[in-house]
């Protein structure tokens, strides 16, 4: 009974498992597995930071290269999680800084970040490489200069769409003139203007630079000099892409996006002059990925861009593109994967572009690839959902808002249950789902029934009593992530689908009808679930039992409830959690 | 046996009842050994159908969605789902190019907050018209692009002549008093505001 392999050939074979999903199975096999598991892992993930506390991920992995943490739960992005909330970065750098001297990369999302945090982070590690701040905030410009001067080896500083307290452009001159290691540049989200020269400089020394994605800020005859300085792109961001139009203007865009032989993605084109966009044709063949989102152009100057991408694989773009133009994109762009379509007057009363279902239905019939769909519109109908289903079997993320709450088939005024029934039945491979339109308890019969792949539901304005919330949670094996706002959702069917929580990252609801008892209750049984009640009109306790409280936010984890609540958040239960231990 | 710690509702199979148990040993920490629970994880024994509470809840539901939809001043907090980035970008459009936008940035009501909320919502009132309005008045920097906006806003109420002269925008201060909008430089204005109202001039 050959007692298997040494530890060092296990460890050389762990080596080969990158997933988490691998390595958590490896880990759980036997005791000396786990042992030798946990001192090569490297790379870590956390999916919710409060789901563990920094003192168990550093005593379980003592060598880790690199962080992807993630904070407040999705809706924040849409201003339902007050401000205060939590998911401060500093605590976990705070650790981290004595155990992880080596640690390479920090990734985060919807974390609140500070400038002392960024300064210790520059401080601490150094051989830093990789600093990501997803839709992060707390932090301001200051932070970005600690960074820039201290992190040698920096690769990557990406900001994606964070918000920063924007003091000045003066953080980027920061970069001491011996530092050449830049892979990646996104400061997209930032406002002030940058010293053209120190940027200039940066990328004529950073021969690897591969992403540079500008700001606003950087008009557009200033590109053809950063394009000539970094031929070797792939990824570029304009600034405005405006001004008068000039034929030197024009032709020194044209001669420098000649230059760039290996760019694949655009993005950027602030108050597009469409006049200017001609000048990019010649690397509009090589272009995979193109988000003109914040592009207000119109559709017949989108289709005639969108006409020289043949290889374009993912699209970002406003509603201007109207129906006419989805159907152009279905036919020039076969490869389409990703179609995100984002709306350009969503508070007004009355449609102003000419963009409805239609276009949708358009893009799933040409373009056998499509896989992942974000398509704000304004009519929506039974039919045209049970096409896209059929069309497009092979969907992963479908994310559908229609922009009046519970708006109905717009041609039967029936509800939009077997629409979104036949997506989940036909596409048995999704796994990302966002309902939005006139919908009853139905339709989660059809979700509970048949997605089984699908890891995260986006509910509002929907379903018609617990029953709706029963077949969810009860349903969908997969559900990893559920997050519903507007619902007639209550005590019921939470409590009795209480051990599915435990199964889940989390739940969110918000303005619905769970009480305060149930809260209680929840938080009573479940230990191993922090049940937060957010509620600003002051202690739940205040108000009777059967009260419903304005929103819920579950979920499970290991490291007991948090220590750092602000005075309008109550975790259910600690008081008798405390008592016992 | 394990399976008869009641993991799931009555009806289950225990092929599903199995699936309940392996998702929880994925979830378990490293190396429970064979400590499974014995609690009753299923709190509620409900046979899923719905009773009379639940129509009535259900009716009443219903009217509360379309009560905060239509009464409270047209406001749908995060409605429809566009991140902050996008907002902004949208009023930064409408305002060069009209538009009928209001902002919608709540927090909570104390202004003091941390330095990257920006908004500061007040109420508008037009005179004869039911529904009064919030506004994000950080998204102005000027009493004209505000006026212009207000005007728009409140168009679809009533028959407004667009140049406004007919029209007159007060403001409450922090002392309680009602001043004319535009007197004292914006700045100073945005610091004292706390509600607005719009008289038609001829009453």
């Amino acid at each position: 009974m050959a007692y298997s392999f040494p530890e060092e050939v296990l460890e050389y074979v762990f080596a080969f498992l990158s997933s988490d999903k691998d390595r958590n199975a490896v880990s759980l096999v036997c005791k000396s597995w786990y042992e030798i598991e946990r001192w090569c892992r490297r790379r870590i993930f956390i999916g919710n930071c409060y789901a563990v506390s920094p003192q168990i991920v550093i005593r379980r992995f003592p060598e880790v290269s690199a962080v992807k943490i993630k904070g407040k739960p999705h809706f924040a992005d849409f201003n339902l999680v007050p401000e205060g909330w939590g998911a401060y970065l500093y605590p976990w750098i705070s650790a981290m800084a004595r155990s992880y001297p080596w640690l390479e990369e920090i990734k985060l999302k919807r974390m609140v970040v500070t400038d002392e945090s960024l300064e210790l982070i520059s401080k601490s590690f150094k051989n830093f490489k990789v600093l990501v701040l997803s839709s992060c905030e707390g932090f301001t410009t200051d932070g970005l200069a600690s960074i820039a001067a201290n992190c040698r080896n920096l690769r990557e500083l990406d900001l994606k769409e964070s918000e920063v307290e924007d003091l000045s452009g003066h953080w980027l001159s920061h970069f001491p003139d011996n530092f050449t290691s830049l892979v990646s540049l996104n400061m997209s989200c930032l406002g002030s203007e940058v010293s053209f020269s120190a940027l200039e400089r940066l990328v004529s020394r950073c021969p690897n630079l591969k992403t540079l994605r500008l700001n606003r800020a950087v008009p557009v005859e200033k590109l053809p000099s950063l394009l000539r300085r970094a031929p070797q792109l792939v990824e570029f961001g304009t600034g405005a892409y405006s001004a008068e139009i000039r034929t030197d203007i024009f032709s020194n865009l044209v001669e420098a996006f000649s230059g760039c032989k290996h760019l694949k993605s655009l993005s950027g084109f602030w108050d597009v002059v469409p006049a200017y966009l001609p000048a990019m044709y010649n690397v509009c063949s090589r272009i995979t990925s193109l988000n003109l989102s914040y592009a207000t152009v119109q559709s017949p100057d989108l289709v005639e861009l969108i006409s020289q991408c043949p290889n374009l694989k993912c699209l970002w773009v406003l509603d201007y593109i109207e129906d006419a133009g989805l159907k152009a994109l279905s036919s020039y762009c076969k490869d389409l994967q990703e179609l995100r379509v984002f709306p350009s007057d969503p508070y007004g009363a009355e449609p102003n572009v000419s963009l409805t279902e239609q276009g949708l239905v358009t893009v799933s019939a040409g373009c056998p690839k499509l896989q992942s769909v974000l398509y704000f519109c304004r009519q929506m109908s039974n039919a045209a959902l049970i096409a896209i289903a059929r069309n497009r079997p092979n969907l992963i993320r479908f994310r559908l808002c229609i922009i009046e709450p519970q708006a109905p088939d717009y041609l039967t005024l029936e509800p939009l249950d077997t629409g979104f029934g036949a997506i989940v039945e036909h596409c048995k491979q999704l796994r990302r789902l966002s309902l939005s339109g006139l919908l009853t308890d139905r339709v989660f019969e059809y979700i509970g029934t048949h997605a089984e792949k699908l890891e995260m539901l986006s509910i509002a304005f929907a379903g018609d009593s617990d029953l709706g919330l029963h077949y969810v949670l009860s349903g969908c094996e997969s559900l990893r992530k559920l997050e519903i706002r507007d619902c007639p959702f209550g005590d019921k069917a939470l409590l009795a689908n209480a051990a599915k929580l435990e199964t889940m990252r989390s739940l969110w609801m918000s303005s619905c009808s769970v009480s305060y008892g149930a809260c209680k209750l929840l938080g009573q049984k479940m230990p191993r679930l922090n049940v937060e009640v957010i509620d600003e009109r002051g202690p739940p306790d205040s108000r009777p039992e059967t009260c419903p409280v304005e929103k819920l936010y579950v979920y499970r984890t290991v490291a007991g409830p948090r220590v750092d609540k602000p005075d309008f958040v109550w975790t259910m239960d600690e008081d008798a959690a405390l008592r016992l231990s | 046996m394990e399976l008869e710690l009641g993991l799931a509702l009555p009806n289950q199979t225990p092929m599903e009842i199995k699936r309940h148990i392996k998702q929880k040993r994925e979830f378990a920490e490293a190396l429970e050994n064979g400590d499974i629970e014995n609690k009753k994880l299923c709190l509620l024994l409900w046979s899923g159908q719905p009773d009379e509470e639940d129509d009535d809840r259900r009716g009443s539901q219903r009217t509360d969605i379309n009560k905060r939809i239509n009464e409270e001043e047209d406001i749908i907090v995060g409605w429809p789902p566009i991140n902050s980035v996008r907002k902004e970008l949208l009023h930064h459009h409408q305002q060069y190019h009209g538009g009928n936008w209001i902002a919608r940035v709540p927090g909570r009501d104390n202004n003091n907050g941390a330095r990257n909320r920006i908004s500061l919502l007040v109420k508008v009132k037009m005179e004869g018209v039911a529904i009064g309005r919030k506004i994000d008045l950080r998204l102005f920097n000027s009493y004209q692009a505000l006026k212009h906006t207000l005007l728009h806003m409140f168009s679809k109420y009533l028959k407004i002549d667009r140049n406004g002269n007919e029209y007159t925008v007060l403001y409450q201060d922090k002392e309680g008093d009602w001043l004319l909008a535009g007197d004292v430089p914006w700045e100073t204005f945005m610091e004292s505001v706390q509600r607005m109202e719009i008289l038609r001039n001829d009453s």
